[in-house]
């Protein structure tokens, strides 16, 4: 005597085995288990179709996106706005000053004394430049990977 | 959902991004669902509307507080659970009668063979209705869905087994119900 339970496992794949081998067992002999079989196998191939889902009015989705709220929406990322200009001017403006300088530290005699010793002229410049170059490379280097790695820089 | 479709998890990133038209996506994608969840719990399909309406409010709201643990569906439709539930405990205790049954309107007569003839979608649909919302609910998790029975323990809080009982007593009741109006 097969179950209405042991029918329903069946059909969602819940019985294995000797349970399993049983039940079909059944089914094929005795003609009142096949009965109740086909009649729960049609209700749950009923209850499967898509036919049970149901829709809101047409207009539902209209109705819910008028119904958030202005104040309600998420903010939109901020945008990092950096004038391209600017970007560009300032290595450009911070090696002519470099450069300026070192000129006129090479022309206009100044007299000055301090309590240490200074490196002498010729290194003091090659110092100041390598370091000017490397600090502008990186600078440029930065640049490029954000100009790349987020788009907003320039949107 | 169609397979070139962005998955829940890009939508709700864009959402919280600021792109409001993704939620419309959202809303389009469960709509059905979570419409169907509610009338099978409200019965009534204005009530179900203003219902999925409140719950989809609501997600957009907390959205934030989606962490990603759990699949974006099952979190989805425990909300709208819970809004139907409060709604039909706000409301008059209202006792649905084979007399003031709302059927669905797109009657769909698609039937396979003569013992399939017995379950149309109206006889379905009336015979849902007649169960209990917790009933209903597991019913339309289980096969409109196609919720696993861990997901439906989620979705209502409950154990797996409680599902499975649950399952197995909502259906069993259908029968009956399906039995009572053939």
């Amino acid at each position: 005597m097969i179950t209405e339970e042991q029918i329903w496992s069946y059909l969602d794949g819940g019985l294995t085995g000797k349970d399993r081998s049983e039940l079909e067992l059944a089914i094929a002999n005795d003609t009142n288990a096949k009965a109740l079989f086909e009649e729960i196998s049609a209700l749950h191939n009923s209850l499967k179709s898509e036919a049970l889902l149901l829709s809101p009015s047409v207009l539902f989705t209209d109705r819910v996106m008028a119904a958030i709220p202005m104040a309600a929406a998420y903010a939109p990322p901020a945008k990092i706005s950096i004038n391209p200009f600017l970007i560009f001017m300032l290595p450009t403006v911070l090696v002519m000053v470099a450069l300026g300088a070192l000129l006129a530290y090479n022309h206009v005699p100044i007299e000055y004394s301090l309590p240490v010793s200074l490196p002498d002229f010729k290194s003091f410049q090659l110092y100041f430049l390598v370091a000017d170059i490397l600090l502008f490379a990186y600078f440029i280097d930065w640049i490029s990977e954000y100009r790349f790695n987020r788009k907003t820089l320039f949107a | 959902m169609p397979s070139n479709a962005p998955d829940d998890i890009i939508l709700i990133d864009r959402i919280l991004k600021g792109d409001k038209p993704a939620f419309r996506l959202l809303v389009e994608r469960y709509q059905n669902m979570v419409f169907t969840l509610a009338f099978r719990i409200t019965g009534k399909r204005e009530e179900a509307e203003e219902v999925a309406q409140d719950e989809f409010l609501k997600v957009y709201n907390s959205l934030q507080g989606f962490e990603g643990t759990a699949k974006f569906s099952s979190w989805l439709y425990r909300i709208a659970h819970n809004t139907a539930l409060t709604k039909i405990r706000n409301r008059k205790a209202e006792f649905k009668t084979l007399d003031n049954f709302e059927t669905s309107g797109n009657s769909r007569a698609g039937v396979q063979n003569e013992v399939e003839q017995v379950f149309t979608r109206e006889y379905l649909d009336r015979a849902i209705n007649m169960l209990e919302p917790e009933e209903s609910t597991v019913i339309t998790l289980f096969y409109v869905s196609e919720q696993s029975l861990e997901e439906i323990a989620e979705i209502l809080n409950i154990e797996t087994n409680a599902a499975k009982v649950r399952l197995h007593r909502a259906r069993k009741k259908l029968r009956e119900k399906l039995e009572l109006i053939g």
